[in-house]
């Protein structure tokens, strides 16, 4: 190989892309204004240099970082979160960093440039995504707090419904296994919302599915998939308690308070969304059981404590009902044939409308909307 | 003497697997003559290129927690000679990713960097990354690929990707931008028919591995499927897919079938770009290579092999040609959204023939596990029903009440191997 000259001239010393630095330094210091209104005026006669910036960032980068500011709404960012903005990298599949339209002279390759107003929620979450997942694997706590007297003590054993499942299981009353002699109680519900909760369960492994996605894929008229399946939950559960000791639950309110788990935290589509996106990049920086540990009991509670964070119900979309009410008729069936104690009404298995009429389908500038929320105002203290 | 970086970026389906496979069964030879390939296992520089990326890949990430940190800070150890870190889908990384990759090699104290880029015409990639994606669960029609990687927005997944890891220009632009160009090295796949051995002898020169007595025979190269084998796995994709999780689908899809069974089959025609589209292709090929040429990076082979040929079994323009009457006669252009339903079914008959032969070997594995169990069983009783169990039990229950009886356990157990 031929011996190496000195470097070459960088990219940001070329006249070219001076707007869209000038942008990324007033962005840096608080600005909001969007980039076409930045490109048309003096302000982009930027400077030539850029301190701390090696590189220009992607449209993705910028403008997440004007909607951090609006978001903001005047008061200063998080230390150093400004900077970390315009270094991170996109995450995940899809579009990598796109550059500015009119920014400049065009370069014939590379992705076509864009108006960073214009793009889609979903390329400003991915940068987004990375940041938080970055905060959860820095700042959450190492483990959850449990009473003392919680390691003598075991819990029932739960099946069905693997969101609530997660929130039972980790209970802060017991740390044992669960008791050997039962009684199992089979965690149930409408079929559209345990669909949403299987969903849920699935984000919490960094799921490659929205939840559009994951119904389409998974749900036809003859077959759910396995986390779905009532019935067979709750034979796998009579295989080891028997059947008068395996109880459906469709209202956990009537289970006795000395096994009634805490409810799972109240979140919806977006919020959820959200933690399916932070779980993908997480998934490259913890271990698998860490990434659902940090995802299911310090992102998800932290997100329920925010505003909206419930606004849209956990549950799927209307059109999604008719085939899992016909699949909920042929389990009330089969549970009622086995003779399995109840706890509720077998009826509940049974969807219906969302009383609020709002099972839309999942909004990612929701969850950007929650994500940019959590980023501004990240909350002192462990996550 | 300064450490050298030899930092391989790409591209997707130009003999990478195979250049890893002999850089990493070579380690110790390459070490001795000064050049470190660092990795634990032969898919290492993967991990690490996933890692920098934080591009989840079907769960296989989870194996590549801060695989690229350890993975540079192996290449720091290396206080002078050369370093290599070679994978093709480094080729998608953004400029953030290039900075920390960059940065993490020493960029800033002085090691001496280069890009390497091995390249192929486009005519022969097209097709070749739609049988890539089809190998990875796809259910995509070849035309519907086509479509999306034409569209000029590059909005979906496909063609984001597509481009991002094959688009010379851009990927040099976001890996190079700060190199003199004598740092940047191109080395390009030479055309259908040449000599087998031209890509490894350019390799060879790109890589400073002229001299060495490597062991060349450990081919990882990712064997291409013909039409109907593709058509066949595009199908059980689209039947199979809901059901078999990506654990599965890699041994038994992408592995069995695709790489042992479907790709071993010879005569069926292979995978090549329509007539309609052919112009476009080329149009961009000459372009990728004019503009390359003006850069002036150090080009190892021959930039006009970035100038695809068209099959000879197909016509460049209307998909008819002379017959032996004299009258035009249709020479179909093998079409894997059309695919030869006959050809199909043999490739069918293969595959369940590949898939029994796996499911019997699996079935006496089962048998022998069982067989081993039941054995382990009957001696598990029959120490039971010795007549000094009870004792036994005993005396282990009081040893392992006090510590000194534990620790007089364990030398017992540790003397018996046990």
């Amino acid at each position: 190989m031929p011996s190496p000259t000195p470097l070459s001239r960088g990219p940001l010393d070329d006249p070219a892309p001076r707007a869209g630095l000038g942008w990324a330094l007033a962005l840096r210091a608080g600005d909001v204004t969007p980039w076409p209104a930045w490109r048309d005026s003096a302000a982009a006669d930027a400077p030539a240099g850029a301190p701390g910036l090696p590189f220009l960032p992607g449209a993705q980068q910028l403008e997440l970082l004007r909607r951090l500011n609006v978001a903001a709404d005047g008061r200063p960012l998080p230390a150093g979160l400004a900077d970390r903005v315009l270094r991170a990298g996109s995450t995940d599949r899809g579009r990598g960093d796109l550059p500015l339209a009119g920014g400049g002279a065009a370069s014939p390759f590379g992705p076509p440039p864009v108006d960073p107003t214009d793009l889609p929620a979903e390329d400003l979450l991915k940068v987004a995504a990375g940041m938080i997942a970055e905060d959860l694997a820095a700042r959450a706590a190492r483990r959850e707090p449990r009473d003392r007297r919680a390691r003598w003590r075991a819990g029932p054993a739960y099946a069905g419904d693997p969101w609530a499942i997660e929130y039972a299981r980790h209970d802060p009353r017991w740390a044992r296994p669960p008791r050997r002699e039962g009684p199992a109680y089979v965690l149930a519900g409408d079929l559209g919302t345990l669909a949403a909760h299987a969903w849920a369960g699935r984000a919490l492994d960094g799921a490659g599915l929205d939840l559009h996605g994951w119904l389409r894929d998974r749900i036809t008229a003859d077959r759910l998939p396995p986390a779905l399946d009532v019935v067979a939950h709750a034979r796998a559960a009579a295989e080891r308690y028997g059947v008068a000791r395996t109880v459906i639950v469709t209202d956990p309110s009537l289970l006795p308070a000395r096994d009634r788990p805490a409810p799972p935290p109240r979140v919806g589509v977006a919020a959820v969304e959200l933690t399916r996106r932070v779980g993908r990049p997480l998934g490259l920086m913890v271990a698998g059981p860490e990434r659902r540990r940090l995802l299911a009991h310090h992102l998800v509670p932290l997100l329920a404590a925010r505003p909206g964070a419930a606004a849209d119900p956990l549950t799927v979309p209307e059109r999604w009902l008719p085939p899992l009410a016909a699949q909920a008729d042929l389990m009330t069936r089969a549970l009622t044939r086995a003779g399995y104690p109840v706890l509720g009404s077998l009826e509940q298995l049974v969807p219906t409308v969302a009383p609020t009429g709002s099972s839309r389908e999942p909004e990612p500038a929701a969850a950007l909307g929650l994500a940019l929320d959590l980023l501004v105002d990240p909350k002192d203290g462990a996550w | 003497m300064t450490r050298r970086i030899l930092l391989h970026v790409g591209t997707p389906k130009t003999g990478t697997s195979y250049l890893q496979d002999v850089l990493f069964h070579n380690r110790p030879l390459l070490r001795e003559a000064g050049i470190a390939y660092p990795a634990d296992r032969f898919d290492a520089h993967f991990l690490a290129a996933l890692d920098l990326m934080q591009l989840p890949w079907g769960g296989l990430e989870q194996e590549a927690v801060g695989a690229w940190d350890r993975l540079a800070g192996e290449a720091a150890e290396t206080t002078d000679g050369t370093v290599v870190i070679s994978h093709e889908i480094l080729a998608r990384a953004g400029r953030a990713h290039v900075d920390r990759a960059l940065r993490s090699l020493g960029r800033d104290e002085g090691a001496e960097i280069h890009v390497l880029v091995s390249a192929r015409d486009l005519t022969r990639q097209i097709p070749a990354e739609w049988q890539e994606n089809v190998k990875h669960r796809a259910e995509l029609g070849y035309r519907q690929f086509l479509e999306q990687i034409t569209d000029p927005e590059r909005r979906s997944r496909i063609a984001s990707w597509f481009w991002g890891v094959q688009e010379l220009p851009d990927i040099l632009d976001r890996w190079a931008a700060d190199l003199p160009p004598e740092r940047v090295h191109v080395v390009t796949v030479p055309p259908p028919g040449s000599d087998p051995g031209l890509l490894w002898q350019r390799f060879t020169e790109a890589f400073g591995l002229g001299g060495l007595a490597l062991d060349l025979g450990n081919d990882r190269s990712n064997p291409s499927l013909g039409v109907p084998e593709t058509a066949l796995v595009r199908r059980i994709n689209r039947s199979m897919n809901a059901q078999l999780p990506p654990p599965d689908y890699r041994p038994l899809v992408r592995e069995l079938l695709a790489h042992q069974t479907l790709s071993q089959r010879r005569g069926s025609p292979r995978l090549s770009l329509p007539a309609d589209l052919r112009g476009w292709v080329h149009e961009r090929e000459e372009q990728w290579a004019a503009e390359l040429d003006k850069r002036g990076y150090d080009v190892v082979g021959d930039l006009a092999d970035l100038r695809g040929t068209d099959p000879s079994d197909t016509p460049a323009t209307p998909d008819t040609a002379s017959g032996t009457d004299g009258a035009p006669a249709v020479r179909s252009w093998p079409d894997p959204d059309q695919p030869d339903e006959a050809a199909v079914a043999a490739a069918a008959v293969d595959a369940i023939g590949s898939l029994l032969t796996e499911a019997a070997a699996a079935r006496h594995e089962v048998e022998r596990l069982r067989a081993a169990l039941a054995g382990a069983e009957h001696e598990l009783e029959q120490a039971y029903e010795h007549p000094g169990h009870p004792l036994r039990v005993k005396t282990v229950r009081v040893l392992e009440a006090h510590r000194s009886g534990r620790l007089a356990l364990r030398v017992y157990r540790w003397v018996r191997g046990r």
